[in-house]
């Protein structure tokens, strides 16, 4: 179910949000957890059940890495380790494997191997990602494992993150699960409940109509493709994915909050980054921490020689791209990051120094589109057949609907100039002060007015009336 | 203090929130349908197998977002605002033009781009088709007529949106056709040029801001010159009417805001008042000879009929073949299905055959009849009725879903259905050289479009290239279908569309053949 659908937004968000405010404290985890399953199933109820068992295994794990000391330790987490990503690695990653096999038999002139495909369970990337930072907390002692397997279900199937994130470790929510009732409050759950508004708006109004227009440019046949619609086309994407997934971050968040959970942030004004590693620190904040607190690391962070310090970069970068996706292309845009975060590293940033904050933002914001265009196409001989038509600067009158416009127009400056008039301003450091009955009525109607426009939109995108009248 | 009015006020809120549900289930507000016609989900029907498989909740979330309360007040707000702020229309046929004059936009890439072009052969084809169908017509002492209706954009192409200013086109299946009926010796109408005339001194608007179609009145100065015409041709007087000038009005009748209506706004965007003509039938001609009047068209013929004086004018046993899909009586009496008509029979005892189509459906036109008069003019009296004496049969994929031709997704061929009805029999039209074609309930062939990439549409009026198939026996049950290009249909395991792109004949290459027998 997302949460930008009609059923989400009129059925289970208001139902589920009353019931959880009126039970008593206790109650609250058992049935968040017990909705959350059901949000899940709803969506991969063949899934459920692996979901499920998988949890049971990681708990005793966990137990188990907790209750032991020098190898047997070091053996639960390798257990621990290899289970989840086994997981992983079977249910998003085994069709790429044998098609990738398949057409090497091929090219060796041998038969291809028949194989029964595995359909991919929504959210696996994240559930995986969270178990992992279950075990791995637990065995660096950062947190003891929870005693409770109904807290530790709602850790795995908290519905507000379970299927997009963000990726929250388990060291920075383990404290809230067990005891949120100052953070329960009536400013939180308005402050939540305008996030998620937020976020909804970010996706249905500004996300949506660039995905649109996306969509229909990198479908188009490469001799239809002009350089202005190619850039066209890239530019909408950039701005879509950013609108899309931030807007799914705050709406996550936002949720999160109206229970009182206060989730770490994973987005900060990505675009106005002026080099590629500053980029990290903005998009994706959750992905990246998580990389560098588990992977990173655990590879030797920057306690190791430069040469493999480079080395564990691009590893690092290939496998993040790799994670989003089983395709060549993910794994392309992955590398193109890792090589300029090394590049950084090198030069890039010593010699982009002189040249301006404005000038380095637009340099990496063109990175980052073309990063985008392999992130987008569907093979990676397209995403340089596009960029090609990007390149060739054959520009034609492009008839762009007004609508179009104005979202191209809103997301540039909400992404470009917004940042600069509300820099260091975060929703989290607003659930400090404490919203006043003026403000919050404000919030409130502004709430209801995304709503209503967005429920509208939702519903309106897939009304489409012909005429075909008396018949 | 604060957070006492902190509550109330998020308890307001997710009052607000609860009521599209409490709508949903109680129905207490009456409220007003959405104008147009579209096909509601049906609400599917729970099963574990469906729940497991992830179709049943599809389908419910489809079904939930055409049920929920209070939902036509948010469409008609979304679309009133997209409408103020950008001239968006959530339509993909519709565009606003400049001044708010609304066109379809299949209809102007067709008129001002020559888009959708049919070709000059498929054209002449038509017209060989048309030929003998009047021919034949004419044996039995009738008259054909080819009617030809404009575009709203032929008519008044200065409203246009701005990126059809400098369009421009070599060929267009209008041109093609007027030269078609001038070679052919087919008597026509061509209203077209007649209208583009007529509009600059026109006292009352041909077309209306708001409609797709000719205004009612346009509709009426149309009905004078077809009748007109056809007196022309018919020695005995037919019965006629006068015009008793015209009627204002603030709200639209007929068809005449019929593209307005499909935006459901909450406000009108016709500026000035609709006109209306009186027509009154001559009393006294009632007495005069009735002729048999078979019309085959689309749309715009409508308006004609909506006059309500061509009831008077022609035979009781005149009919209206709408698309040839279903037949109208020339009285406001409900249609019925084309399969309870003997068409061979009506055609030829017809005083006039008339055959219009707009510029805009002549990719269809005309829609099916003359193929189906010239298969089956020479065959067994007893094989008239369409889709009648057919081997009629359903395709069982691999999957084991129904082989679906599912108008209600641009006639996409799809094996997702559970059970056999209408849109998932279909009958065998034997070729020349083992060739087939495909025929659906809607009177439409299967096509291999090599242009969507081999896949199989159930889009086609005609037979050409691209409709034909050869079935291959596999089993006493089992066929498989190869396309033109050469390829077998292959259901695509993940769309469940049927594609020709296979070259061996595997597991989704077979389909289960169910012969239903003769109807």
């Amino acid at each position: 179910m997302l949460f930008s659908s009609t059923l989400f937004l009129l059925y289970f968000l208001p139902v589920f949000l009353t019931i959880y405010f009126i039970i008593p404290a206790k109650a609250k985890n058992p049935f968040t957890l017990f909705v959350s399953i059901v949000f899940f199933a709803w969506g991969a109820p063949k899934f459920v059940f692996v979901l499920a068992a998988a949890v049971m295994v990681d708990f005793f794990i966990a137990q188990f890495i907790d209750k032991s000391e020098g190898k047997r330790r070091v053996t639960f987490l390798t257990i621990g380790v290899v289970f989840n990503v086994s997981v992983l690695l079977y249910f998003k990653y085994f069709n790429f494997f044998m098609d990738n096999a398949n057409s090497l038999f091929e090219i060796m002139g041998m038969h291809a191997v028949s194989f029964t495909r595995v359909a991919l369970p929504i959210g696996i990337s994240f559930f995986v990602f969270h178990e992992l930072s279950y075990i791995i907390d637990v065995y660096r002692r950062v947190k003891p494992p929870m005693k409770n397997i109904v807290n530790y279900g709602l850790y795995i199937f908290l519905f507000p993150q379970l299927i997009a994130g963000p990726i929250i470790r388990f060291s920075e929510i383990a404290d809230q699960i067990n005891d949120r009732k100052f953070q329960d409050t009536v400013d939180n759950r308005i402050l939540g409940l305008f996030r998620f508004a937020i976020g909804l708006a970010k996706k249905v109004l500004i996300a949506n109509v660039l995905g649109a227009e996306a969509d229909t440019i990198f479908k188009l046949p490469y001799e239809e493709l002009s350089s202005t619609s190619a850039w066209i086309g890239a530019l909408c994407y950039t701005f879509q994915i950013y609108f899309d997934f931030s807007g799914y971050s705050d709406m996550a968040i936002g949720i999160a909050r109206t229970m009182g959970f206060i989730f770490p942030e994973n987005f900060n004004h990505p675009y106005i980054s002026q080099n590629i590693t500053e980029f990290w620190r903005r998009w994706h904040m959750s992905l990246s921490r998580w990389m560098r607190d588990y992977l990173y690391i655990s590879l030797g962070g920057n306690k190791v020689s430069v040469p493999r310090m480079y080395l564990n970069l691009c590893l690092v970068f290939l496998l993040s791209g790799f994670w989003h996706g089983a395709q060549w292309t993910f794994i392309f845009w992955g590398a193109y990051h890792g090589l300029f975060l090394v590049l950084d590293r090198l030069f890039l940033i010593k010699l982009t120094e002189r040249i301006g904050k404005i000038p380095r933002i637009i340099l990496t914001f063109f990175i980052t589109v073309i990063g985008w265009v392999f992130f987008r196409s569907e093979t990676i001989s397209q995403a340089f057949q596009f960029l090609r038509k990007m390149g060739s600067f054959s520009f034609e009158e492009l008839f762009l609907t007004p609508h179009l416009k104005t979202v191209l127009i809103a997301a540039g400056s909400l992404s470009f100039l917004v940042p600069f008039f509300n820099s260091g301003k975060t929703m989290a450091a607003e659930s400090v002060l404490a919203v006043s009955v003026g403000r919050s009525a404000m919030k409130i109607a502004v709430i209801l007015v995304i709503m209503i426009i967005c429920v509208g939109e939702i519903s309106g995108s897939s009304f489409n009336p012909f005429i075909y009248f008396k018949f | 203090m604060g957070k006492i009015w902190k509550t109330i006020l998020l308890g307001l809120l997710l009052a607000i929130l609860w009521t599209p549900l409490l709508q949903r289930v109680s129905g207490i507000f009456n409220e007003a349908r959405l104008k147009g016609a579209y096909i509601v989900p049906e609400r599917p029907e729970f099963s574990v197998d469906s729940f497991l498989g992830g179709s049943f909740q599809k389908k419910y979330e489809a079904y939930e977002n055409y049920s929920f309360g209070f939902r036509p007040f948010l469409i008609k707000l979304k679309n009133s605002l997209d409408f103020i702020l950008y001239r968006d229309i959530d339509n993909t046929d519709l565009m606003a033009g400049k001044n708010d004059v609304l066109y379809s936009r299949g209809s102007a890439d067709r008129t001002m781009w020559g888009k959708y072009y049919n070709g000059r052969e498929i054209n002449n084809n038509t017209l060989a088709k048309i030929k003998f169908l009047k021919e034949k017509v004419e044996s039995g002492g009738g008259h054909l007529i080819a009617l030809m209706v404009p575009s709203k954009e032929s008519v008044m192409p200065e409203y246009l949106p701005s990126s059809y200013d400098h369009a421009k086109h070599e060929n267009s299946d209008y041109e093609d056709f007027i030269a078609g009926y001038e070679r052919e010796g087919i008597s026509y109408i061509d209203l077209c040029s007649y209208f583009r005339k007529l509009y600059p001194q026109s006292k009352y608007p041909l077309f209306t801001k708001t409609g797709f179609h000719w205004s009612t009145y346009g509709a009426s100065v149309a009905q004078d010159t077809i009748l007109k015409y056809c007196q022309s041709l018919l020695t005995l007087p037919i019965p006629y009417y006068e015009r008793k000038g015209v009627e204002f009005s603030d709200t639209a009748r007929f068809a005449d805001a019929d593209f307005e209506d499909l935006m459901n706004l909450y406000f009108s965007i016709q500026q000035s008042k609709y006109v209306y003509p009186k027509l009154e039938i001559v009393k006294s001609s009632l007495s005069n000879h009735r002729p048999k009047v078979i019309i085959i068209g689309d749309s715009f013929f409508w308006q004609i009929k909506d006059l309500r004086k061509l009831v008077n004018i022609f035979s009781d046993d005149s009919k209206y073949w709408y698309y040839f899909r279903k037949s109208f009586p020339l009285s406001d009496e409900a249609g019925s299905d084309m399969k309870f008509l003997d068409v061979v029979q009506e055609l030829e005892s017809a005083d006039f055959v008339i055959l219009e189509s707009s510029m805009g459906t002549l990719g269809e036109f005309p829609f099916g009849v003359t193929e189906y008069f010239q298969e089956h003019f020479e065959n067994d009296k007893q094989m008239r009725s369409i889709n009648g004496k057919r081997e009629q049969f359903n395709l069982k994929a691999a999957n084991g879903k129904f082989v679906c031709a599912d108008i209600s997704k641009n006639n996409i061929v799809i094996a997702d259905r559970e059970k056999a009805a209408g849109w998932e029999t279909f009958s065998i039209l034997l070729l020349p050289d083992n060739k087939c074609a495909i025929y659906t309930y809607e009177n439409k062939y299967f096509s291999a479009e090599l242009g969507g990439q081999g896949e199989i549409t159930a889009s086609r009026y005609k037979i050409a290239g691209w409709e034909t198939f050869t079935m291959i026996k596999l089993d006493s049950n089992h066929v498989a279908l190869r396309a033109a290009n050469g390829k077998y249909l292959a259901m695509d395991e993940k769309s469940l569309r049927l594609f020709a792109r296979a070259d061996a004949i595997g597991k989704n290459e077979k389909f289960e053949f169910m012969q239903k027998g003769s109807k």
